[in-house]
């Protein structure tokens, strides 16, 4: 499967369409919360960036990340450490 | 971009086209097992709206004892899979019981189905005295005596199906109890509530019970999301949501007329394993070890079927002579000659002969499933006739009884005796279609046809039949109100109203309950409320028939007139006509085109409208009422 877009571009492609907005409008640091991020929001975001990247989130971590940066970094993380212990 | 477009591309455009989603695109939506793909399907649906004739509308209310979340567009998208425009309403958190107590279920007025969804922890306490099992038990049987008579209570204030599944125990409740015997405890008590669950449609007439805990048994998903449980009380995976939205999207067929009634059938590698051509009679594999048991096993599957009222066809590109030997021949054949009510084998295209059928039995090739494991065979009838739903029976031949299964095409609300009779009627039926060539006319055929019509009062064993006319009949139906059981039952019952059936037999058979009619009856003005017949006797005069004994009836019990109206709906226009020919005349709004949807109405005098009674036609002598 080929990649063309970075993860962070792949982000912000799945916040957007949660909140029903145009992803140019979503910065790598805008604050989600500034968007109308809330919690049905974020689980609809949880399930589809679990289901894109085939990663498993720590609610604890997800929750603490409030912008497309620091989820994208979380999904890096994870994705890396799989990758290690394939 | 249309071919290489994704799913969910075309659905969005559908949406923005305010159109239904093509008929490939819906099978996609049903069959699909990918979660991710089904919600945000599910969501984008949320803004559908059609132009023009309209779908099957439904109204769902959703109630749950836990956060309703993905379970919201898991279920549009497979109303919208199924070719409704659904509407949903859910209900607020929390208000479970209050919802149920009150009858209250939804604030725009009655839906027609309510989807209750439930979690073990509804029945669970919050903890327990591992020591005490019977405390456990005690509770859990308290909740059930709770949810029944809130049920109970619910069913009084609505006319609406309410369809109520079995619950999965979660494992971590089975494996805190140590002691093997005690947890044995734990499971038979939870499969008594299950069963109980399960026993409620046997209790109320307006309950359906899914079994969820059945179909998660062979299903590759988990049941549970404890993360999610835990942080947003959504214990249920989408896995298991879309699970129950399938089982609830069937009832919303059933319950509302999309249930298909025909099965037509390939034979080479589908009812047998070979080609008959190649290897003979002898040599196809039926019965026996593997593969032979797989065909034979569909066999009884598809026999099974026919037992409880699915039309059979037999559509085979072979030579017929020697398909009729090897169904006659074959001593491990379950599916002989006789057991098809239409039989087209020859070389021709399959699509062209599945139309053929269709116009022998008299069915739309919307109600048809067609099963065949060639894939240039189903892509040429799914091209030509999108409306027919393809079965695959390519692949391991150990799945084609799932395939045929699996989407629960067949599945009805009850079954009637006009059900288990239906496929010998059909296959008559289609006889009569060569008697029909050999007339010179059409009322010399009618005639010849020696037809009898008995109009009677519903009763015990008639509402049953009467309300499934309602659910399904699309083309003769002449205001499109969809009476459910419970609603004729009550109107039966009550002295200002007269629900009717109408039975008609003929010289090749009895065809059984065919119609109804729903009557408002007041002392001066008899008004039919709606009134359905089958397409199989249509253009027989039956409905005069019916209308002019009803009007015979009114007359007699002094009233003055006798209405009627037409709404028109995309299927209907064959009842266009049905007031003006019967002598009524339209009131109200002047008779135009300029809307097109605006029902009319008629009326006449009853003396005019008894008359209008075919003379080909005999009223059997038990029409009419006893006198006790």
């Amino acid at each position: 499967m080929s990649e063309p877009d970075s993860v962070e571009e792949t982000v912000t492609g799945i916040i957007a369409d949660v909140l029903g907005t145009d992803p140019a409008d979503i910065e790598k640091d805008t604050a989600l919360a500034a968007l109308g991020w809330d919690s049905m929001n974020s689980i609809e975001a949880l399930v589809r960036l679990e289901a894109t990247f085939a990663v498993d989130l720590d609610l604890r971590s997800f929750h603490a990340a409030h912008t497309v940066e620091q989820m994208a970094a979380l999904v890096e993380k994870l994705r890396a450490g799989a990758s290690r212990h394939a | 971009m249309s071919e290489s477009e994704t799913p969910l591309a075309a659905l969005r455009a559908a949406v923005r086209e305010h159109r239904m989603p093509d008929p490939p695109l819906r099978r996609a939506l049903l069959e699909s097992d990918d979660t991710a793909l089904a919600r945000q399907a599910g969501k984008a649906l949320k803004q559908l709206t059609v132009d023009g004739d309209q779908p099957r509308q439904v109204e769902v209310a959703l109630l749950a004892t836990c956060t309703i979340g993905s379970y919201e567009p898991l279920l549009r998208a497979q109303l919208v899979g199924a070719g409704f425009l659904p509407t949903l309403r859910a209900a607020d958190y929390g208000t479970f019981g209050m919802a149920l107590a009150t009858g209250r279920l939804a604030p725009e007025g009655d839906p027609q189905l309510v989807s209750l969804l439930m979690d073990a922890g509804y029945f669970l306490p919050g903890d327990w005295h591992a020591g005490d099992p019977d405390a456990l038990e005690k509770h859990v049987e308290a909740r059930l005596d709770e949810f029944r008579a809130q049920l109970a209570a619910c069913l009084e204030h609505t006319a609406a199906t309410v369809v109520v599944h079995t619950v999965p125990l979660p494992a971590q409740v089975r494996d805190g109890v140590i002691s093997l015997g005690a947890r044995a405890r734990v499971g038979r008590m939870w499969y008594r509530v299950n069963a109980a669950l399960l026993g409620l449609a046997e209790e109320h007439a307006q309950v359906v019970a899914v079994d969820l805990v059945g179909e998660l048994a062979e299903a590759a998903v988990p049941a549970r999301d404890a993360r999610l449980h835990r942080y947003g009380d959504m214990p249920h995976t989408d896995g298991a949501l879309l699970l129950l939205a399938r089982l609830v999207r069937r009832v919303a067929q059933a319950q509302l007329g999309l249930s298909r009634k025909v099965l037509a059938l390939d034979l080479d590698n589908t009812l047998w394993g070979g080609v008959l051509g190649e290897v003979g009679a002898q040599g196809v594999q039926l019965g026996g070890l593997y593969p032979g048991n797989c065909y034979l096993e569909l066999q009884r599957t598809v026999h099974r079927l026919r037992e409880q009222g699915v039309i059979l066809v037999l559509a085979s590109k072979n030579d017929a002579d020697a398909v009729e030997r090897a169904l006659t021949d074959h001593p491990d054949m379950v599916l002989r000659p006789d057991a098809f009510s239409a039989r087209v084998v020859n070389w021709s295209a399959k699509a062209g002969n599945l139309r053929q059928a269709s116009e022998a039995l008299s069915l739309s090739t919307e109600s048809f499933v067609f099963m065949d494991d060639s894939d240039f065979e189903r892509g040429q009838v799914g091209d030509e006739l999108p409306e027919v739903a393809v079965v695959s029976a390519a692949g391991d031949p150990a799945h084609l009884v799932d395939a045929l299964l699996r989407q629960g095409w067949f599945d009805v609300m009850e079954l009637t005796d006009t059900d288990r009779k239906r496929p010998e009627l059909y296959r008559k039926r289609a006889q009569r279609g060569d008697f029909s060539a050999g007339f010179g006319s059409s009322e010399e055929f009618l005639r010849a046809l020696e037809l009898s019509v008995e109009i009677a009062p519903a009763n015990e064993f008639t509402i049953g039949r009467i309300a499934q006319l309602a659910a399904r009949t699309n083309q003769f139906n002449l205001t499109g109100i969809r009476y459910d059981e419970a609603t004729t039952r009550r109107m039966s019952e009550d002295p200002g109203h007269l629900v009717l059936s109408v039975s008609v037999t003929d010289r090749f058979g009895d065809e059984g309950i065919v119609g109804a009619l729903w009557v408002e009856r007041r002392p001066d003005v008899w008004r039919v409320l709606n009134m359905v017949l089958s397409c199989r006797v249509l253009s027989r005069g039956v409905e005069n028939a019916a209308i002019g004994w009803l009007a015979g009836q009114a007359r007699e019990a002094g009233a003055t007139a006798v209405e009627g109206r037409y709404v028109r709906s995309p299927k209907n226009s064959v009842a266009a006509s049905f007031w003006t020919d019967a002598g009524f005349a339209p009131v109200g709004s002047p008779d135009g085109d300029s809307a097109e949807s605006a029902p009319t109405d008629f009326t006449v005098a009853p003396a005019t409208a008894a008359a209008v009674t075919p003379e080909w036609i005999a009223l059997n002598k038990r029409s009419g009422f006893s006198d006790e």
